[in-house]
């Protein structure tokens, strides 16, 4: 009888130590290493980074599909990219960007593959720019900014004037709106006009020369 | 006599009942198990590299975690929170849920995922993801990326 009462609790306070232990697993996350999430971003602030769409001053990428390379701040954009940056479109099949860590814009992207920018100039006529790869790179020297794309393989441009350009590479000076170019074949526009000159009317072909 | 074997069964036949009464109440215990739910999940996915061991790189959240089989776990209302060394939210990733593979360490789901970083100048949204531990995030639908530079005019040839 002594024996089966020692059992008998022994049985209990197994299975009371039983419960508390599934207790303890059901409320609970997993032990090790848990902090408290302080600075967390609110869900407020989430909803109004997709609700503001007015603001012009940003640079907006739509693909398919990415890979964030999280570490090195490095993403790749994947088929049917568009991407806009106030009246600057570029549309390809792969982008490839990086953003320093602090930084507040891109310093590096890679376009690869049926590149085609649209953008405006100065005076709001439509700039053209098409090529295999377009390589943009952003750097701050010296106080200086240097914002360059350099468009490769087949390479053109075509102005808001209509001339055009064929050329490989053509290097787009963002900044300072000027290009560069290795053995350009070039196409300029030109609107023939009348042209005024010092050549008599033929009328006055027949005079009273003696 | 017969009273006698009578009284020497006593104790088997106690015994035996209360054999009957665990085993129902462990089966009932298991089926509790199965629909388990756990609320204000927390598990860290990550920690830095030394000499900064000691301090978390990626947190997952959950509202409300459910055990799936094949050791994943159902989260509700997940969060996935990078941190710097000195304990600064770097990255924050959201979604309405997802599965934590307790086996890999990834998470993933065919939800939206919402992720914003660089003190919200940088905020990306795609449909079905895949986290893993080494810093990969791969979006696989409908990417949205939005960047906030500084104001500044491109010039054009």
């Amino acid at each position: 009888m002594k024996t089966f009462l020692i059992l008998l609790a022994s049985i209990f306070l197994s299975l009371s130590v039983q419960a508390q232990t599934e207790l303890s697993a059901t409320n609970a996350a997993p032990a090790t290493n848990l902090i408290s999430a302080t600075n967390s971003i609110s869900a407020d602030a989430l909803s109004s980074s997709t609700n503001s769409i007015a603001s012009t001053n940003r640079i907006e990428i739509f693909s398919d599909s990415a890979e964030f390379l999280i570490e090195t701040n490095i993403a790749v954009y994947t088929g049917n990219v568009r991407a806009t940056y106030g009246e600057t479109k570029l549309n390809c099949d792969v982008l490839t960007l990086h953003v320093p860590k602090g930084g507040e814009r891109p310093d590096y992207m890679v376009a690869d593959r049926n590149v085609i920018i649209d953008t405006k100039d100065k005076s709001g006529k439509p700039v053209h720019a098409t090529g295999d790869q377009g390589v943009y790179t952003y750097k701050v020297e010296n106080g200086a900014t240097n914002e360059i794309m350099v468009l490769s393989g087949d390479a053109f441009i075509r102005t808001g004037d209509g001339s055009s350009l064929h050329a490989d590479p053509i290097i787009w000076n963002l900044g300072k709106g000027t290009i560069n170019v290795a053995s350009p074949h070039m196409i300029i526009n030109q609107v023939p006009k009348e042209i005024s000159t010092n050549k008599p009317a033929s009328t006055l072909s027949h005079t009273n020369q003696p | 006599m017969r009273s006698k074997a009578r009284f020497a069964l006593l104790p088997l036949i106690l015994l035996g009942g209360f054999a009957a009464a665990v085993f129902s109440t462990a089966l009932s215990r298991a089926q509790q198990v199965t629909s388990m739910e756990a609320s204000s999940f927390r598990v860290q996915l990550e920690t830095h590299p030394p000499p900064n061991e000691s301090v978390i790189k990626t947190l997952l959240e959950g509202k409300k975690a459910e055990p799936l089989s094949g050791g994943k776990i159902l989260l509700i209302e997940p969060r996935v929170n990078r941190y710097t060394t000195n304990g600064t939210l770097e990255v924050q990733m959201r979604s309405p849920e997802c599965i934590f593979d307790t086996m890999q360490r990834t998470v993933s789901s065919t939800n939206l995922l919402q992720v914003e970083m660089a003190g919200g100048r940088l905020f990306t949204e795609g449909r079905g993801f895949l986290q893993t531990t080494n810093g990969v995030l791969i979006l696989s639908n409908q990417v949205h990326t939005v960047i906030r530079p500084n104001r500044r005019k491109i010039s054009t040839p």
